[in-house]
């Protein structure tokens, strides 16, 4: 089986130029949780996720927020959206991006995937964006093609009481 | 690649009752649900025709998550702008008894320039892998009706070959940016510039009005199994074998796609009208949204029967 199989076949995308604003509102009205950023050409040339608009909008704070005490200061946080909110998305995006090829099989991304800790990513054609795989379709992919059906049965716990 | 613009996407119920009255309840034999819109139903074409395409337009709520749930099921690419409200539910009934169907339209959701504008945005980027556009339908509220002129204008500054299927004042400024291929619906209208769509004269007339114009292609419906082609070779009246009819739910997108394949495939003139016909046959015949495969639609061929309109 191959990426091109199991991916999802939505372009939804930011510009270069896009910004940040532009991102969190593109991501929620998608549900998205990342999306590929593409030059004028349709070339990908980087991939924004929550996690590096959280990275923008609240500098140094992912860190401080494991300790149990950390009380993140609501106003302060709204104050540095107002800033970074028309920052682009270049400034922000990761730009040694992992794009998997439309013809690459599934068992390799799933590795790469898993190796490089990475939830979704864009699949090409000659450099042009033809889609987005994330893990979970990954999985079901994999478990697809390497188990027979009926092989791999929901496990549904016992009704209780009975 | 192929790009459809559907700026009001649907939801399509078909519902298969024995008979039907109005002021009574009935129960479906059966029920068939598919997305809908022009440019949907063109993909969805398009996939069993065995070409890629990548749909946009507006989605909203729970059918636009279903429209595109489903496309993805398909394989079909998508990159629709995501809004607030809901799309459209279209539902059909036919009627087995008088072998009649029923259709009631619904509106579709708000669709506020933002919007708008980022399906521009997406369109742009799209444009420079495309090979042909297609597009078609109805407006969104909010969309301007200068929409489909607006489309036309930035396609034909790629160069790319534009089809429209569309009515009213949305297709009278569409036909004004000289699109490709022009089919004139005209079940939501009667009269197109003044001029009465209910003759075959009438037809021909504004047909030849607008092929005069600078389009290349204009088709227009006569009677239910037959198009008028105006072409730069001159009238060809098509007509599908009038048997075994279900449903002519999407059979201008059908003709449409046709429309699409035989020009990308570079076929004859005649080869093109007969197979975008042989599209239509193989779409009215069924419920399932489409047509069942490339093999059918060549099978049907032979039972187009095109023939030359002399003036």
């Amino acid at each position: 089986m191959q990426v091109r199989d199991i991916m999802d076949r939505d372009l939804t995308s930011l510009a270069e130029g896009s910004t940040l604003l532009q991102a969190i509102a593109l991501m929620a009205a998608h549900k998205m949780s990342g999306l590929p950023v593409l030059n004028d050409d349709g070339r990908v040339v980087g991939f924004i996720s929550e996690k590096d608009v959280l990275r923008a909008v609240i500098p140094g704070y992912l860190g401080y927020m494991d300790d149990n005490f950390a009380m993140p200061d609501i106003e302060k946080i709204k104050a540095r959206v107002r800033l970074v909110g028309n920052d682009v998305v270049r400034d922000y995006m990761s730009k040694r991006v992992i794009v998997f090829d439309e013809y690459e099989t599934v068992s390799n991304a799933m590795v790469t995937m898993f190796k490089k800790d990475i939830r979704r990513a864009p699949v090409v054609a000659s450099s042009s964006l033809v889609g987005v795989v994330d893990r979970e379709e990954i999985l079901k992919g994999f478990v697809r093609d390497n188990f027979e059906e009926g092989e791999v049965a929901i496990a549904m716990p016992e009704a209780s009481g009975a | 690649m192929i790009i459809t613009v559907t700026p009001n996407p649907a939801m399509d119920e078909g519902y298969t009752v024995s008979e039907l009255r109005p002021g009574r309840w009935f129960r479906a034999k059966d029920v068939n649900r598919s997305p809908g819109g022009r440019g949907i139903n063109a993909s969805i074409v398009l996939k069993q025709l065995g070409y890629d395409s990548v749909a946009t337009g507006f989605l909203a709520g729970f059918s636009g998550a279903y429209i595109r749930n489903n496309m993805l099921e398909r394989g079909i690419s998508t990159n629709f702008v995501n809004i607030k409200g809901e799309n459209r539910t279209n539902t059909y009934i036919f009627e087995e008894l008088g072998g009649l169907e029923t259709a009631v339209t619904d509106v579709g959701p708000t669709v506020y320039e933002d919007a708008q504008k980022r399906l521009m945005w997406n369109l742009d980027r799209l444009l420079p892998r495309a090979t042909a556009v297609l597009m078609g339908g109805s407006l969104p509220p909010g969309v301007p009706v200068g929409f489909f002129k607006d489309v036309i204008n930035r396609v034909k500054r790629k160069n790319i070959p534009i089809y429209i299927d569309a009515f009213g004042k949305a297709l009278d400024l569409a036909i004004e940016a000289l699109p490709t291929v022009v089919k004139i619906d005209h079940r939501f209208m009667n009269t197109i510039r003044g001029v009465d769509l209910s003759t075959l004269d009438h037809l021909i007339e504004i047909s030849q009005k607008i092929f005069d114009e600078g389009v290349d292609w204009v088709i227009t419906s006569y009677f239910n199994h037959s198009n008028v082609f105006c072409t730069t070779k001159g009238f060809f009246l098509a007509e599908i074998k009038p048997e075994r009819i279900f449903t002519f739910r999407s059979a201008n997108d059908a003709l449409m796609a046709g429309m699409v394949v035989a020009r990308e495939e570079r076929m004859g003139l005649e080869d093109t009208i007969r197979f975008a016909m042989a599209c239509v046959q193989e779409n009215v015949r069924y419920a399932e949204k489409g047509v069942p495969s490339r093999e059918a639609v060549d099978a049907a061929l032979g039972d187009i029967c095109v023939e030359k309109i002399e003036r």
